[in-house]
């Protein structure tokens, strides 16, 4: 379990805010931190990293002190055994997969570790090859293999994903999904991307101007989507079309485009590229085995 | 989309189905629930919306017997017409209700503003929201 109180003030394009976290976040947690660009959520996945320090507070890991501004402790990254995942890979280009895993392994005596990650995340035919001759998806992959050759407690992932196409996406949730749970690490996730908060996050912080002023399960957090239905598919609105006296609103969600009609009271604050919630009950659908 | 407000009134289980009864004004709405977690847990007394798609709402004359639990006879406000499909909009209680069917059927059941004429829905299309 995390407990973090830390304030730090905020250079923004709104101004100076004043970033105050006051929260505790449980073991096994997949937390998402979500947020406008400058409210302050990379800010904090870096205070806990300890890329930054905070003007005053505490971070208190299981019991053990990462950060006290009054005792003047500050454990430094290497310290803190998290795993950061950022957006743009940052392998070392000279060396191969392999080289790279094994260049953040503890104790170079452990290198059935490296099989057992490569392993994990399917790309033991890679371990031979630089980061030039991969693609974003599996410079990705090799990233989050090295974060876990440490055996990290946290894994902090800074819109790990935003630089991946659609399918690549998808497949690379699963992916961290999947590593969560094997691994039982508390993961902390920035993203702009309602649909990946749907699929990989248990809770989720909503911060504005560097306060948190909402902390819930996503479909608490995203309104109104306490609604009976069994089927919840968060999508984006890609058009609006008349049909008769209805309206054919298509909707993209998991890279598939799903028509569902509607009335014109529904569509009258609806826009295109407009995050929606589809939902249906589980009496609708019709099963054919094929 | 159709919504109403009311209050649960009654709760019956029988193995993950559950039946809800939700009285709204004088009247009782029955809602056809399958229960998958502790977040679908409704309390008696628990305000709700009761939510269905106008284009799952049916029309009858007002002395059919249909096997629907949420079958009333309303005035018919307004009937607006498409090429294939009808919107005809009930008046009840405080709200408006809304049935999209198709042309065919309304010319055959000759349901006109003005009248009363009977609108039902099937418990199992009846969604809940809790407020």
């Amino acid at each position: 379990m995390m407990q973090i109180n830390i304030s730090k003030p905020l250079h923004t394009a709104d101004g100076t805010i004043d970033l105050h976290v006051n929260k505790e976040i449980q073991k096994g947690d997949f937390l998402t931190l979500f947020g406008k660009s400058g409210s302050g959520k990379t800010t904090l996945l870096r205070i806990i990293a300890g890329l930054e320090t905070p003007k005053s507070g505490t971070i208190v890991v299981d019991g053990e002190v990462w950060f006290d501004s009054s005792k003047k402790i500050n454990l430094p990254p290497q310290k803190r055994n998290v795993g950061f995942v950022f957006q743009d890979y940052a392998l070392f280009p000279h060396m191969s997969v392999r080289q790279n895993l094994e260049f953040a392994l503890p104790n170079k005596k452990e290198s059935k570790k490296i099989d057992e990650i490569l392993e994990i995340m399917e790309i033991e035919n890679l371990s031979d090859m630089k980061p030039e001759h991969l693609s974003g998806g599996q410079k990705q992959r090799v990233a989050v293999a090295r974060t876990l050759m440490t055996n990290p407690k946290m894994l902090l992932l800074d819109e790990p994903l935003s630089a991946l196409d659609g399918a690549m996406r998808l497949k690379l949730q699963d992916e961290l999904h999947t590593i969560h749970q094997k691994f039982g690490i508390t993961s902390i996730l920035v993203t702009h991307d309602i649909s990946e908060v749907f699929r990989l996050s248990n809770r989720v912080f909503k911060i504005s101007l560097g306060e948190v002023i909402d902390d819930a399960s996503p479909s608490e957090v995203f309104a109104n989507q306490n609604i009976s239905g069994k089927f919840k598919i968060v999508g984006e609105v890609l058009s609006i079309k008349k049909s008769d006296i209805l309206y054919i609103v298509e909707v993209l969600a998991h890279n598939e485009i799903v028509k569902v009609t509607a009335v014109k009271s529904d569509i009258a604050n609806l826009n295109i590229g407009d995050r929606i919630l589809l939902s249906s009950k589980a009496f609708n659908p019709i099963l054919t085995k094929i | 989309m159709n919504i109403l407000n009311g209050s649960v009134k009654t709760i019956t289980r029988a193995d993950s189905l559950v039946l809800l009864e939700i009285v709204c004004g004088t009247d009782i709405f029955t809602s056809l629930l399958l229960e998958s977690n502790e977040s679908d847990a409704y309390k008696s007394g628990e305000h709700v919306n009761i939510i269905f798609k106008e284009t799952e709402v049916m029309i009858a004359t007002p002395d059919s017997k249909v096997s629907a639990r949420n079958s009333f006879v309303s005035p018919v406000l307004d009937i607006e017409t498409g090429v294939l499909l009808c919107n005809i909009t009930f008046g009840f209680g405080n709200y408006v209700i809304n049935a999209i069917v198709t042309k065919n059927a309304l010319l055959e059941l000759q349901c006109k503003k003005g009248e009363h004429f009977r609108w039902f829905v099937k418990s199992n299309e009846v969604s809940i929201q809790k407020i």
